[in-house]
């Protein structure tokens, strides 16, 4: 099978809606010509012109606030915001109308909104560029939410979320783009609510978002080599969430981690150990730990941006207390 | 500091000193090592030298006064004036655990055993507090350097006041008993406590921090830095090791109490039934297990069974030996039959072709181990007594195994030599 970056994946995404159905369009900054500064939808307004690529001038309420137009009436738009961070620019527009209309017009209305963008640390952008915030616009009754862990998943979760008649906000890792991965040339999509086992394990799950999948499939090799087994699963996207996989393999290996890029408290991370601890506390033989991002405003300098995300190493040594039983203290 | 002078321990059995004569007197100065007094004991006349530069004050005793050892008859003190009030080593309640008065009676010390001995370690006392004791009953046994030393009583009377522990360090001379004539409503029970202003402790061990009786102590948790027991006594153990637990209806108290490192996992699943399914004896309530052997023939069965396997193929070894087992136990016992071949469940009969097999739980095990290496297996009776059949050379050995709770004694050792007197002869015991 080919392998095509992230990057390829979601503009063939994008593409293939955009033939699909002419009330399909993107618009955002720098996603004409530029393509985005992350160059992910060069060709398209080549392809589709530029009353369907639209570059929009450096203001997220007002060209969000379009978009949710747009959406009511009749169109589908893919609204692209350049940096996650800048979510909290439109959170009017996006969890007070969006999220909000086809409830509160009795259904009579409908956001059929993507709202494409990005989240991850590590680039050395500094704390206003490097926020993973999910978790916000999760907790909004209203909004879909999917983070793709790769090339495969961006395709087929961007194209499920452009069909979807409800509004979903869709976070691509930005450290990501370049990443390679399997992704077939035959039309597919991946429907939301499903997680993907990507690795089976009897000892001890490990539960990831966006690129903290490969950070646990590491740390899963790493713990192999110690003779643990443990289970990777991707819950690909957070609302909906698929908790019966989640809590079948808890079940199963009586031991979870989840791990995630939000910051570790109040996040997605809280949120998923909590259902595991509702839902298979008398199989658990531990407590649901939480590994997030550190608590703080993501450093500049890049030896301390290093520290404050998760990593293999952090994984593992949180999960052979677990499988050693060790005490565990709430720190 | 002032220093006691006490009449000396001058021997195992004595306990008075005729106080010969002074050679200080009242108010005197004194420098360490002057002769201060004699003393006459049972053999000869002792010496005491002061152990201290100072001056001899408080001087109680006179020449030719029968003193009891251990008294205090003076003081040293830096000056000549009288030093300030107590300090009788007797009078002088234990500051460590002001725990009331000693009763008034015989004063039992630690004797002087040897002529470099100084201390004497106690190693056990040989009767118990509020006993009584004639006067040559042995009351504790004392290490010297070269062995154990029995002491007796030498009074006889009631062992009201202990004041020190079994293996507790105690200078010679020191009080560590008291015999009382009448039992007494509160016995004094302490350990040793060094006085500070001991003369005879210069050279013995420096005096231990007072000592409370110890509370039994739960077995010491190793390897984990874990609590062995949380501040609340709420035993720790994950959800799902309490959920297999409470399916099996095991108790986490038992596992807690054998001292097993605490949190409890599901890996001390096993670590739980083991606890729960050992009956130990003494610390509940006296169930203990108990193993009879019986030996006996192996010829006259082996007889019987190969004439049965021709004549009545139909009926299997287990079956006879569970109608041996059975009709020794009682009328219609079910008894389960384990070998290699597998386990089955056998209603007794007299009768040995009425001898059926039955889904019905066991009032008694066999384990059927003939022809195989092993010797001898004593296996915990856990809910049914147990049989265990091996064989050496011709003859069979059977080992009862059972609880105290499963049958008596007598009822044991009836079983037993009924079923052995059944394999003995088993063609008049069946059909």
């Amino acid at each position: 099978m080919r392998e095509i970056t992230l990057s390829k994946a979601v503009n063939e995404a994008l593409a293939e809606e955009m033939r699909r159905d002419e009330r399909v369009f993107i618009m955002g900054e720098d996603v004409a010509e530029a393509g985005t500064p992350f160059k992910i939808l060069s060709g398209l307004v080549e392809e589709f012109g530029t009353e369907r690529v639209i570059d929009t001038p450096i203001s997220e309420p007002g060209f969000m606030g379009m978009g949710v137009g747009a959406a009511m009436t009749g169109m589908r738009p893919v609204v692209d915001l350049m940096f996650g961070d800048f979510i909290f620019l439109i959170m009017d527009q996006l969890c007070n109308q969006a999220a909000k209309t086809h409830y509160m017009s009795g259904g009579k209305l409908n956001v059929p909104l993507v709202l494409r963008t990005n989240l991850g640390a590590t680039r050395r952008s500094a704390a206003q560029h490097s926020q993973s915030l999910h978790a916000l616009v999760a907790h909004i009754p209203g909004l879909k939410v999917a983070l793709p862990s790769s090339a495969y998943e961006a395709k087929g979760l961007l194209k499920t979320a452009i069909r979807d008649d409800n509004p979903v906000v869709i976070f691509e890792d930005k450290l990501m783009y370049q990443d390679s991965a399997e992704v077939p040339e035959e039309e597919y999509t991946i429907p939301f609510g499903v997680a993907n086992v990507k690795r089976e394990g009897t000892d001890i799950t490990l539960i990831g978002t966006s690129s903290m999948v490969q950070v646990c499939e590491a740390a899963a090799e790493l713990l192999a080599e110690q003779g643990y087994s443990a289970e990777v699963i991707d819950p690909r996207t957070i609302v909906p969430l698929d908790e019966e996989t989640l809590i079948r393999s808890a079940q199963k290996t009586s031991r979870v981690i989840v791990v995630d890029e939000g910051h570790q408290s109040f996040g997605v991370t809280s949120e998923i150990a909590s259902r595991i601890n509702e839902k298979a506390f008398y199989y658990l033989d531990a407590p649901a730990m939480r590994i997030g991002a550190m608590d703080v405003p993501i450093p500049f300098t890049p030896a301390l941006e290093d520290l404050t995300v998760p990593t293999p190493d952090l994984v593992v040594k949180q999960a052979l207390k677990l499988l050693r039983g060790e005490m565990i203290d709430a720190a | 500091m002032p220093h006691e002078i006490i009449m000396p321990a001058l021997g195992m059995s004595q306990d008075t000193g005729t106080l010969l004569a002074w050679h200080k007197a009242n108010g005197d100065q004194v420098n360490a090592g002057d002769l201060l007094f004699e003393v006459e004991t049972d053999k000869t006349t002792m010496e005491v030298e002061a152990p201290a530069a100072g001056y001899l004050v408080d001087v109680s005793a006179l020449a030719g006064e029968e003193v009891p050892v251990g008294q205090v008859i003076a003081m040293i003190n830096e000056t000549n004036e009288s030093a300030s009030g107590d300090l009788s080593i007797h009078e002088k309640t234990d500051d460590a655990s002001a725990e009331g008065e000693l009763p008034l009676g015989h004063q039992v010390i630690m004797p002087t055993l040897g002529m470099s001995q100084d201390s004497g370690v106690l190693v056990n006392w040989c009767k118990n507090l509020g006993d009584f004791c004639e006067a040559e009953d042995v009351l504790f046994e004392v290490e010297t350097d070269k062995s154990v030393v029995e002491v007796t009583a030498n009074e006889a009377g009631y062992f009201s006041a202990r004041l020190a522990h079994a293996g507790d360090d105690v200078p010679t001379g020191e009080l560590i008993a008291v015999i009382t004539k009448e039992p007494t409503n509160e016995h004094i029970d302490r350990a040793y406590v060094a006085q500070s202003k001991t003369i005879s402790s210069t050279k013995s061990n420096p005096s231990p921090e007072p000592e409370v009786t110890k509370p039994p102590v739960q077995e010491a948790d190793k390897s984990n830095p874990v609590v062995s027991q949380s501040k609340s006594g709420r035993i720790l153990a994950s959800p799902k090791l309490r959920r297999l637990a409470h399916q099996a209806g095991l108790s986490l108290e038992k596992l807690a109490a054998k001292g097993h490192p605490q949190p409890f996992h599901a890996a001390d699943f096993e670590a739980l039934q083991l606890a729960n399914k050992q009956t130990s004896s003494g610390t509940n309530g006296g169930i203990s297990s108990n193993h009879l052997v019986a030996e006996v023939r192996g010829d006259t069965l082996a007889e019987f069974l190969s004439w049965l396997n021709e004549k009545h193929a139909a009926i299997s070894e287990t079956a006879v030996l569970a109608a041996l087992a059975g009709n020794a136990l009682k009328v219609d016992a079910v008894v389960q039959v384990d070998s290699i071949t597998g386990s089955s469940n056998f209603r007794a009969s007299q009768q040995l072709s009425d001898v059926s097999l039955t889904e019905c739980e066991a009032d008694i095990f066999i384990n059927d181990l003939r022809g195989s290496f092993i010797q001898a297996a004593q296996i915990e009776p856990l809910h049914r007594p147990v049989i265990s059949i091996t064989s050496r050379n011709e003859d069979l050995s059977l080992m009862l195994s059972y609880t105290t709770d499963q049958m008596t004694a007598s009822e044991a050792f009836k079983l037993l030599n009924d079923f052995a007197g059944r394999i003995d002869d088993p063609i008049r015991h069946l059909f």
